[in-house]
């Protein structure tokens, strides 16, 4: 799987916008392949510090106005 | 309280003004946790690790000559200074990170994750001629950045 893609389907599955179906066949595919589920997790651990970060930032933001 | 704190141990009144900042922010954190409990009076807990953050900095600078007693009460807060210390570690490898992926991958990354901007207006405000290009885009920033953001936390304990 192609990385733009990977991401596309992390975003889609950590936002919760996958159809139930897709959802079945993304952790089929999770699985069944230990690459794709170690990447995934590398995106959904990375995606996590970017929300940390960018919850952090904002409230920076807030307490220097 | 902190003001006295800093200013009779090496410090100035703009430490003090940051550690102040710095408690508090301790503080919120610990506030937003589920489990959130404080067993003591809020001006001893923000004293308790005001007292601690300004200890550990004259550590670091060498400058730590007064002796550690206390004059007012103080409580055990080394885990949420701890904690707080890793927060502020990622975040700063983060900005870092952000800071070497370049332009305009910054500014497009920021709009969608800091300032939680749609992929229309971002094509928009960018230029690109479609929010799926502005996509497409996004993602290979991302996969910059993660790339930094790993090379960096790897190396760090």
């Amino acid at each position: 799987m192609e990385d733009t893609l990977l991401i596309d389907a992390v975003e889609r599955f950590a936002n919760g916008e996958m159809s139930a179906q897709e959802k079945t066949y993304f952790e089929d595919l999770r699985k069944n392949n230990p690459e794709l589920d170690q990447a995934v997790v590398e995106y959904l651990f990375f995606m996590n510090e970017i929300q940390k970060h960018s919850k952090a930032k904002n409230f920076k933001t807030l307490s220097t106005k | 309280m902190i003001k006295s704190l800093v200013i009779n141990n090496n410090g100035t009144i703009d430490d003090a003004a940051d550690i102040f900042q710095e408690a508090m922010i301790v503080l919120f954190e610990k506030a937003k946790l589920e489990d959130f409990e404080l067993h003591c009076q809020i001006k001893t807990f923000i004293y308790s690790v005001s007292r601690r953050i300004w200890l550990k900095k004259l550590q670091k600078q060498a400058r730590y000559t007064t002796s550690s007693d206390s004059l007012e009460e103080t409580i055990p807060v080394e885990e949420d200074v701890e904690n707080h210390e890793k927060k502020q570690n990622d975040f700063y490898l983060m900005e870092a990170a952000l800071a070497k992926v370049g332009e305009p991958c910054k500014s497009l990354l920021e709009a969608y994750y800091i300032h939680k901007k749609n992929m229309n207006e971002i094509a928009g405000s960018f230029g690109y001629t479609n929010a799926d290009n502005a996509k497409t885009q996004k993602y290979k920033c991302l996969v910059r950045l993660k790339k930094l953001f790993f090379a960096q936390y790897k190396l760090t304990p």
